[in-house]
């Protein structure tokens, strides 16, 4: 009970603190700024307004959505840790002990699962302020995989239905050694939430790829690609950590299922030990097949507006480069651009919001 | 990229198809490419489906894109392609001159003045 009092608390105060950022101008411009210098796309400056208040917009449903997960999450961290026979306010860490860290984990999957929907909820909803002018749109059809990388989308999916499978064998196991409930509780919540993340995840992500992109320029199109890119990734985060916590979780409550149903502890300890090898291995391959090609944070650029991607990525090479020259003290350090982002930025915008075609888009 | 002026003298349907055809042939959108649903194209530039939809039968009757079920639209115009139906065409004249009994060199004469290149 400690463990999720302090996870609906420091989720509250996130939430506050999100919410206080947005409050000013400044803060909402610097929340821009620091969103453009992460995905590599410039703020033209005419669209300096509709981009920030479309970013504190996003921001103000996350933040709504982590104050209202904090209070639901209590209450299922409360309901977890007295059918657990948890002791309410034992502060002990991780493994299966009274106090266990691991009874958090399905009012934690609950509260990722509130802040996807409001997050998706306000990407549905997005105003059309463009009014009577010259409208931009994409002439190909976009999938989810044109946000997020697919081999993520892959082993989410392949994570999260694990995980679920998982929940049924030790919800199966437990129905035949009652003894075992207690420990295997948290995990089978997990795994169930797990499951429900992933289809509020298939839904509500399709729907935000369907809906509408009302732009004014290819530049405020590439930025609404980009937010979409941001608020699908969130979203996605909610079956994939709840799919990779299930499988962590076993290395600490099978050894104890086992112990429970009396079993030597070695056979416990051997499966912990497996778990445990394999949660790395998997951590690897996901790293690996998601950072392969690149940073998934700037997949959308490279699918959707493979121009500036490139022109990012040659900037870049060429900062590290000169860089290295004045490292090697081959040139003067006055010769890098000190913010090389920046500098991407201004130049690698798709198009000026003048109203042309841009040739950086498909 | 599409872009529809709503002030413009051009009717967005013409604007519409005019864009695609010119990214189509061009080899921007090539065979196989996957156009947005009617719906989705209409609320992104703020025009009515209709608009959209009348400008996909059009390129769809004159073979350039074409419905696949739940595939959606895709182009299917190629230069392969557009070469083959060229070629028909031609075979299909060749033969109608003949029927006639005309006389090919003032057919071809006729041929090039109606493409202009006379």
């Amino acid at each position: 009970m400690f463990w999720i009092l302090a996870f609906s608390i420091a989720l509250a105060v996130a939430g506050v603190v999100l919410l206080l950022r947005i409050a000013t101008a400044t803060g909402r411009a610097r929340r821009a700024d620091a969103l453009a210098r992460r995905l590599g796309l410039a703020i033209p400056p005419q669209l300096q307004g509709v981009i920030e208040s479309r970013i504190a917009r996003f921001t103000r449903a996350n933040a709504i959505g982590m104050l209202l997960a904090a209070i639901v999450s209590a209450p299922i961290g409360y309901a977890i840790a007295r059918a657990t026979g948890d002791d309410l306010w034992a502060s002990r860490g991780f493994g299966n002990a009274s106090g266990s860290a691991v009874n958090i984990w399905p009012g934690a999957g609950a509260a990722l699962v509130v802040v996807g929907v409001f997050i998706a909820a306000s990407a549905i909803t997005l105003r059309d302020d463009t009014g009577d002018e010259v409208r931009f749109a994409r002439s190909t059809a976009v999938g989810l995989d044109d946000y997020i990388p697919r081999a993520q989308l892959v082993l989410l999916r392949i994570g999260t239905i694990g995980s679920g499978v998982l929940a049924a064998l030790l919800a199966a196991v437990a129905v035949a050694a009652p003894a075992t409930l207690p420990a295997a509780l948290p995990l089978i919540g997990t795994g169930a939430i797990g499951v429900i993340a992933l289809i509020v995840f298939e839904v509500f992500g399709r729907r935000i790829v369907a809906a509408r992109q009302p732009s004014g320029s290819p530049a405020e199109l590439a930025w609404n690609d980009a937010l979409r890119s941001t608020q699908l990734t969130q979203l996605a985060s909610a079956p994939g950590l709840l799919g990779y916590y299930s499988l962590l979780g076993c290395a600490f409550v099978v050894p104890r299922m086992v112990e429970l149903g009396g079993a030597p502890g070695w056979i416990g300890g051997a499966i912990g030990l497996i778990v445990v090898v394999l949660i790395a291995a998997v951590g690897v391959l996901v790293l690996t097949l998601v950072w392969g090609r690149g940073n998934p944070q700037t997949h959308f650029l490279r699918r959707l507006w493979p121009e500036v991607a490139a022109q990012n990525a040659a900037l870049a090479t060429a900062t590290t480069l000169a860089q290295a020259r004045v490292d090697e003290g081959l040139a003067p350090a006055s010769g890098i651009d000190s913010e090389p982002g920046a500098a991407a930025l201004g130049s690698g915008a798709p198009v000026t919001d003048s109203g042309e075609r841009s040739e950086g888009g498909r | 990229m599409l872009g529809i002026d709503p002030r413009s003298a051009v009717p967005p349907f013409e604007q519409l198809r005019v864009q695609l055809m010119a990214q189509i042939t061009s080899g921007e959108l090539t065979a196989g490419a996957r156009l947005p649903t009617v719906r989705r194209l209409a609320e992104d530039l703020g025009i009515a489906p209709n608009t959209v939809a009348r400008c996909y039968r059009e390129l769809e009757a004159s073979g350039v894109i074409e419905t696949r079920g739940r595939n959606g639209t895709v182009v299917a115009w190629s230069p392969d392609s557009a070469d083959r139906e060229i070629e028909q065409a031609a075979r299909g004249f060749a033969d109608r001159v003949r029927a006639l009994g005309g006389d090919p060199a003032r057919a071809l004469e006729l041929a090039r003045a109606a493409l202009g290149t006379v």
